[in-house]
């Protein structure tokens, strides 16, 4: 008969077979396997006065966080699209928010398509950004644009403006009264992930709103390459020929950096009227907050204990009650994700309150 | 349970002998189309749902406004997503289109989309500026064999169905305003032709090396096959007609040969059947329009008198 | 309000289409079935969910929106009773709530997660796949503390915060939180506020629709037994 012998595996190997495991073992001493406390959050650094340019001056508010030796690096770029006006105004109301569009990429070795993850994680900020009603629609509406005209003397273009050189402006015959409006592309880099997804939203969360506290709008013109010439084109199924406008006007972003003004951000509610100037960037947005809900057993009973911030193999594979929170500091809750996997584990609404008040005082302190 | 059921040897063996007696197994004829049961939104234009024997279909229409190609500044832009997912049968991958879904798509494709059936012209609002994007979703929920012919006959429907909001153009061709359908009554598509798609599938109950043609073939074609006789099939042809007796498309992917005084008998016969649905569609539009005039006593709006 | 239909196709194990305020969905599952080696999981059910929107292809909206139904359907299914299978769950919406207009930026996507749910609830009854216990979903705006419980996407667009709240139905009563999405601003109490007057809300829809629907279905499905 073979005899069996008891086989013991140093604590790194175990937390790779047996996440659970070694994830109750710590917890039932009062430990995490990252050593940190129960409800504490890892400490996040925010770089500030560093600003990320490219050759062709494309970025326009940029932004990177460091946590433990994760780090987010954000970038937006604009986009500029044309605004039709609808004649029903009350479905289109003015009061309406907008949104950034991020694509979140994490560096791990391989190209491709997006992953679920990623997705995942854009698609979140996306829409947490867009019900937090924190840019309004009119914040990104390209307001007196101007226009570039050719002085065949000095083969240059000047730029004017119908604001700030309202004189030279009437006298160009400025025949554009399309409406058009900036959109926000961000893309966010995340390199040396140590942390669980949910950590991940946190941050990229936290590197958005610094992003957007920090941009800064351009103005914007338009040149045309050549005014009012139509080419005829033949329809392709009849003989009948049609006058198309062959010159298109291009809309240019003005790179001189002296006219560029920065995004105002809505800091009250719904109303839109009162936008208050914040103190801080996370106190209109709020902060984003992570934690998960495991049972341990504790004597004949199980103590079920709420985790701050998850981090590592086995907690990010053992706890499958989650719980996001944004908070800010004038105890308004922006959002939550409770997902409630474990039958074990309940997240009861102590637990509930208890995560809300820890999200809260974190948001005063950021 | 597999996700690739194949059809066991019995009843293969039995729906073979049942052709041969000149019996289908559901008592269709050979060349009869199974009922089309139509229903099509009251509340929204351009939804229809579908179901044809077991078949069921949901198809939309939607339209949205955007910038044409620039080598075609007078055509709007219409495309028809055809993607099956595994609702319809777990045989159907979620992730990778398997040839069969690719060979359906492209078919009901060039049935509608490259025959011109939907005028694109019509589409335009600002010549290289702004033009109609319509967009067809063909959602297959329950497959029961022949999702081409349904899925054409779906998409011309909810074609006809569908109207797309009012426009005014304003600012001397600058802008355009947007009229919302409670505010002007929107406006149906062009449509210069309804193809309509028959598949007809082959079998040869005889002896598989004597597939000579001549006087001794005895293929039997079916019209419409459901699923146990798309599996048992051995070869199909798929023919696009109008009602105008044009030939849209014509489909023949391998199987076994036919012979070809048989493929111009058989787009004969299928001329009474492709105006029978033709038909069928022109009524149920016609007999939806009636039915909101009523409803929403549309008499009261109209300016001209009645002659 | 709300209307519901078991068993409308054939080819799938369980199906269920769900009509609730101006959403209609259909869902359909099929299990337990062979995975690809890719899915196989030892000791448990692997699911496998899509979800497809009323209007144009899946983009990664629909993707974040499997991702919560995932969570949610992974811990109510018994999965350690099928393991080394999967399950294949689809969702089809056929009409949607989420947009005001057509060409509508603002999204509101909470609608279309509670109608999913919901019917998701149906299917899996309607396929056999033995579920923990009932669940019963809720869309809620709120605004100026009064609730509106299934609203349109017109009062979710004037609410202050939406939310959708599942919970766990055991011996008629809901005593568990399954899933919460709330977004919008709302206060502590507020919200708490809104969790129980949900779940009086839940245990309501729990008698009144989804027992009512279950028995009457057995009755039906087993008529042969009589």
């Amino acid at each position: 008969m073979a005899e069996l012998k008891q086989v013991s595996f140093p604590p790194d190997v175990l937390a790779r077979i047996a996440p659970d495991i070694s994830l109750h073992r710590h917890l039932s001493v009062g430990l995490r396997p990252n050593l940190r406390n129960f409800t504490e959050f890892k400490p996040v650094d925010i770089a500030s006065n560093n600003e990320i340019t490219d050759s062709n001056a494309n970025v326009f508010g940029s932004s990177v966080i460091k946590s433990g030796s994760t780090t987010v690096i954000n970038t937006i770029t604009l986009g500029v699209v044309e605004v039709n006006r609808s004649a029903n105004a009350a479905t289109h109301s003015n009061n309406d928010f907008t949104t950034v569009y991020p694509v979140v990429e994490i560096a791990r070795g391989r190209s491709g398509a997006p992953t679920d993850e990623e997705m995942i994680l854009s698609q979140t900020l996306h829409e947490s950004i867009l019900h937090s009603r924190l840019i309004p629609k009119t914040a990104l509406s390209i307001k007196n644009y101007g226009s570039a005209v050719y002085d065949a003397a000095t083969g240059k273009y000047t730029i004017y403006y119908p604001d700030l050189n309202p004189d030279e402006f009437e006298l160009i015959n400025f025949n554009h009264s399309k409406s058009y409006s900036f959109v926000l592309l961000s893309h966010i880099k995340i390199f040396s992930k140590q942390v669980s997804t949910s950590s991940l939203f946190d941050l990229c969360h936290m590197s958005t709103i610094q992003a957007l506290s920090r941009l800064a709008l351009p103005r914007v013109y338009i040149s045309d390459t050549s005014s009012g010439t139509k080419v005829s084109i033949r329809s392709r199924s009849s003989n009948t020929r049609g006058l198309v406008g062959v010159s298109k006007s291009n809309i240019n972003l003005d790179s001189n950096k002296d006219l560029y003004y920065p995004l105002s951000l809505n800091g009250a509610t719904v109303d839109g009227d009162a936008m208050v100037d914040s103190e801080g960037p996370f106190d209109a947005s709020g902060v984003s907050s992570n934690f998960g809900i495991i049972s341990i057993p504790e004597e004949e009973d199980r103590k079920t204990v709420l985790l701050a911030d998850l981090e590592g193999e086995a907690e990010e594979s053992s706890i499958l009650s989650r719980l996001s929170i944004i908070a800010t500091k004038d105890n308004v809750i922006k959002k939550i994700s409770l997902v409630n996997g474990d039958s074990d584990s309940e997240i009861t609404l102590d637990l509930l309150k208890q995560a809300i008040e820890i999200s809260k005082i974190r948001a005063q302190q950021m | 349970m597999s996700r690739n059921t194949e059809i066991s040897t019995n009843e293969r063996t039995y729906f073979i002998e049942a052709l041969k007696c000149g019996l289908r197994l559901d008592s269709r004829r050979f060349d009869e189309i199974r009922e089309p049961q139509i229903s099509l939104s009251k509340t929204e234009f351009g939804y229809v749902e579908l179901d044809w024997g077991l078949t069921k279909l949901a198809v939309r229409v939607s339209a949205q406004i955007g910038k044409p190609y620039e080598d075609r500044p007078f055509e709007g832009l219409f495309q028809i997503n055809c993607e099956i997912s595994s609702m319809a049968w777990a045989h159907f991958d979620n992730s990778k289109n398997s040839n069969e879904e690719i060979l359906i798509a492209r078919i009901i494709e060039k049935a509608i989309r490259r025959s011109n059936s939907l005028d694109l012209e019509a589409l335009c609002i600002i010549a290289g500026e702004k033009v109609w994007n319509i967009t067809v979703d063909l959602n297959f929920l329950n497959f029961d064999g022949n999702f081409v012919d349904v899925g054409c006959f779906g998409a011309m429907l909810a074609l006809h169905h569908f109207k797309k909001p009012d426009i005014s153009i304003v600012n001397g061709g600058e802008d355009i305003i947007v009229h919302d359908i409670d505010e002007r009554q929107p406006v149906p598509l062009s449509i210069l032709h309804v193809p309509i798609c028959l598949t007809y599938s082959f079998y040869n109950p005889g002896n598989k090396e004597s597939n000579l043609k001549g006087e001794d073939d005895d293929e039997i074609y079916l019209l419409d096959a459901n699923l146990i006789e798309e599996q048992v099939r051995e070869g199909s042809i798929v023919v696009t007609l109008n009602k105008n007796r044009e030939l849209i498309q014509l489909s023949k992917n391998g199987g076994i040969p036919i012979s070809a005084n048989v493929l111009l008998d058989l787009s004969f016969k299928s001329m009474k059947i492709v105006d029978e649905l033709t038909e069928l569609i022109k009524k149920v539009i016609s007999k939806h329009e009636k039915e909101r005039y009523e409803e929403l006593n549309l008499k009261m709006l109209e300016v001209g008198a009645d002659r | 309000m709300t209307s519901v239909n078991t068993s409308l196709l054939q080819k799938s194990d369980g199906s269920a289409e769900l009509l609730l305020g101006s959403t209609k969905v259909i869902a359909s599952v099929t299990g337990p079935i062979e995975p690809k080696a890719r899915q196989e999981l030892p000791n448990q059910a692997s699911l496998e969910i899509l979800i497809r929107p009323a209007v144009g292809l899946a983009t990664t909206r629909e993707k974040l929106l499997e991702d919560k139904l995932r969570s949610l359907l992974q811990s109510i299914i018994v999965r350690f009773k099928y393991p080394r299978q999967l399950i294949q769950v689809v969702v089809q919406f056929l009409i949607s709530d989420s947009k005001r207009t057509e060409t509508d930026l603002v999204d509101y996507t909470s609608n279309d997660l509670n109608a999913a749910i919901n019917c998701c609830y149906y299917a899996l009854i309607d396929a056999g796949i033995a579920l923990k216990a009932s669940f019963v979903s809720l869309s809620i705006a709120v605004k100026n503390g009064n609730l509106t419980v299934n609203p349109t996407v017109y009062e979710l667009a004037q609410s202050d915060s939406h939310h959708v709240i599942c919970f766990n139905i055991e011996k008629g009563k809901a005593n568990k939180i399954l899933l919460l999405e709330s977004q919008g601003d709302i206060k502590e109490d507020e919200l708490f506020a809104m969790i129980s007057k949900a779940v009086e809300e839940a245990e309501k829809v729990h008698h009144e629709q989804q027992r009512k629907f279950v028995k009457e279905k057995v009755e039906n499905d087993y008529v042969w037994k009589q």
